[in-house]
């Protein structure tokens, strides 16, 4: 089917945000236009934006005569990371997870499978349209973190280690739930491997609330401290993340070649080396092979 | 997905056979003289544990050609095809996809083969023309490239109209459509085909015969079509592969593997001829007995049949004989023989 040239508009916006587009990984496209249109996005993104705005509003309101006195600040602000962490730590990887294991519904990955979609890309493309969308509920919380900045009482290097620390938990865990969804080829392994996500996501989200707010809050961190802190954090999560690339990347890898696979099976093949057997030795195995064949058709 | 308990599999050492229609377990189609295939098979095995899925299948096919696949259920066509399309590896043995080896460089056949599945997960919160606008992305197309295919696969298949249409809306007949939009939205030079009139009504089939049949004949595109609607098949085919208990049972054009159900029932020149009559009794059955060519006699009230052996010439002396004797006969036609009579006749009903 030869493709018809139509017309071409290179310099409409139009055109200059395909050719944007046309850049990042086919994945990423897909998913971010499927997220967006999900309830369960904007349901999420909604209760994001309306809880920290009310709670802003109401919080303020609420605290305005002790303002001048106490710094307010690190109330807020807590207030906000757990928010992010519900929304990074639970909805992007549920999220991501299911997106990963409905490929497997109704042989969909087939279709995937056969284009030149290489493993390796399609685990990518899942994990940047997850990162996509951190950003995305990130960039919501962020004029009310800044607002929690200006009620005193907050570091710039202790948010921005904190929401770093955040995201590169939050990536690790949605490498690890892609990985789960790659496992997730049966229902009942799907509702398993859900479970698993669950247990892990939780104590994930408890530790880091600890390790955010507890540690880097209350103690405080110096600017050497925090770079050599995030320095160690993200080689351990870049560590977990690459085993869960490639613990998913090997799993929708659909061409490895079965152990013994033989081109030109109508070759006798040698099991022994040559030199150990003799001619009448290898006349006798080829019967024996024989029988073999003959004892299998006879069982099937 | 490494295999599953074949680690040191027994092959047959049988040669492979040829000719313009063969029966066994491997067999070829007619050469085309000058003109490569598109699509081989050679000598694929696919053994789950001691099951042997595909044993010893071996055709070719070539561009403009519409190849019907069939066999009955647990015959081997899906992992055949499975293989072709690179979602799976043989046990043994190798196919060709435009010369390029399935097992060697899955990458470069995936350029040129459209593979549609029996079955297809629909994307949610997708239309019609995101859905094929990632596709295209996903095989590289990009900017009006893309744009010129998914016009083209949009107008190819009549899907214009629903283009910004949920496609988990879509009907089975439509969802069928953008398939097979989405299968040649890379213009590739074969299309494998799983049953993709299942499940459709009448009219779908229809329009789907005339989408495949536009493909092969106008655009020179290599089609594996398996089905087991054998009617339209027998319509759209020109050549066919028979396929049982994993193994290739005949294989050639539709005219060959007829010829060759006659050879397998010993009869040259053969055909089963239905009457209608006014009247039928003992009289005709005893008269038609007696008569040279013909065997296998039933009678009923209004109408009658039998086997005929004989020519055409044969055929008009018969019928002229008949009315001459006086028999009241309204209509007397040959019954046509077809796919689905050399697919009955040549298959065995073994299930693995």
């Amino acid at each position: 089917m030869s493709h018809v040239s139509t017309t071409q508009f290179p310099g409409t916006w139009e055109n200059r945000i395909r050719s944007f587009s046309d850049r990042f990984n086919p994945l990423v496209v897909r998913e971010i236009r499927q997220i967006v249109k999900a309830r369960s996005f904007i349901t999420v993104f909604s209760l994001l934006l309306i809880g920290s705005w009310a709670f802003s509003v109401l919080g303020v309101i609420n605290q305005f005569e002790q303002m001048e006195y106490t710094e307010l600040g690190p109330f807020f602000y807590r207030v906000y990371l757990v928010a992010l962490i519900g929304c990074l730590m639970f909805a992007i990887p549920s999220n991501a997870f299911f997106s990963m294991a409905q490929e497997f519904h109704d042989r969909a990955f087939e279709m995937l499978a056969v284009t030149t979609l290489s493993p390796a890309k399609i685990v990518a493309g899942k994990l940047q349209g997850a990162v996509v969308m951190m950003f995305v509920y990130a960039s919501a919380v962020v004029p009310f973190i800044c607002l929690s900045y200006m009620l005193g009482g907050l570091g710039l290097i202790e948010i921005i280690t904190s929401l770093c620390g955040l995201m590169l938990v939050a990536i690790a865990l949605t490498m690890f739930a892609v990985m789960m969804g790659a496992l997730s080829q049966k229902p009942w392994m799907e509702v398993m491997n859900l479970i698993i996500l669950l247990i892990v996501a939780m104590t994930t989200a408890g530790a880091s609330y600890s390790v955010l707010i507890e540690v880097v809050m209350r103690s405080g961190v110096e600017l050497g401290g925090a770079i050599m802190g995030i320095g160690c954090f993200a080689v351990f999560m870049v560590f977990v993340a690459l085993i869960s690339l490639g613990v998913a990347q090997a799993q929708l890898t659909t061409t490895f070649l079965p152990i013994g696979y033989r081109r030109n099976p109508n070759v006798t093949r040698n099991f022994q080396h040559p030199n150990s057997v003799p001619p009448q030795s290898t006349d006798q195995q080829t019967t024996s092979s024989q029988q073999e064949i003959n004892q299998e058709d006879l069982e099937l | 997905m490494i295999d599953d308990g074949a680690v040191e599999p027994i092959f047959d050492d049988s040669p492979e056979e040829s000719g313009p229609a063969s029966s066994g377990a491997t067999s070829s189609l007619p050469d085309r003289s000058g003109q490569s295939p598109t699509l081989e098979v050679r000598n694929l095995h696919r053994f789950f544990g001691r099951l042997k899925a595909v044993n010893k299948v071996s055709f070719k096919a070539y561009p403009g050609q519409v190849m019907g696949f069939i066999g009955p259920n647990g015959a081997g066509k899906t992992t055949t095809m499975r293989i072709l399309a690179t979602l799976e590896s043989p046990t043994a043995g190798d196919a060709f996809i435009c010369g390029d080896s399935v097992v060697d460089y899955p990458d470069r056949v995936r350029k040129r083969l459209g593979f549609m599945p029996d079955a297809f997960g629909k994307y949610p919160n997708m239309n019609v023309v995101e859905y094929l606008d990632f596709f295209a992305r996903a095989y590289g197309f990009k900017g009006q490239r893309r744009k010129d295919a998914i016009e083209h696969v949009l107008v190819f298949t009549e899907l214009r109209k629903l283009a910004e249409k949920p496609i988990n809306t879509l009907s089975k007949g439509m969802s069928q459509r953008l398939g097979l939009g989405r299968t040649l939205i890379h213009d590739p030079e074969v299309l494998i085909l799983d049953e993709p009139a299942a499940g459709l009504d009448p009219r779908a089939r229809v329009e789907l015969r005339e989408l495949i049949h536009l493909l092969a004949s106008e655009l020179k595109k290599t089609v594996l079509i398996s089905s087991h609607i054998l009617t339209e098949l027998g319509e759209i085919c020109d050549s066919a592969v028979i396929i049982e208990a994993g193994e290739i049972l005949a294989s050639g054009s539709i005219k060959d593997l007829l010829t060759l159900r006659r050879q397998s029932s010993g009869r040259q020149s053969h055909a089963s001829i239905e009457m209608r009559l006014i009247e039928a009794g003992a009289e005709l059955e005893k008269w038609l007995v007696q008569q040279p060519f013909v065997s296998d006699v039933s009678i009923s009230q209004q109408a009658a049949s039998f086997e005929f052996e004989g020519t055409q010439e044969d055929q008009h002396h018969l019928l002229k004989s008949l009315v001459n004797e006086g028999f009241p006969v309204i209509e007397f036609r040959g019954k046509v023989e077809s796919l689905e009579d050399a697919f009955m006749d040549l298959t065995r009903g073994l299930t693995q």
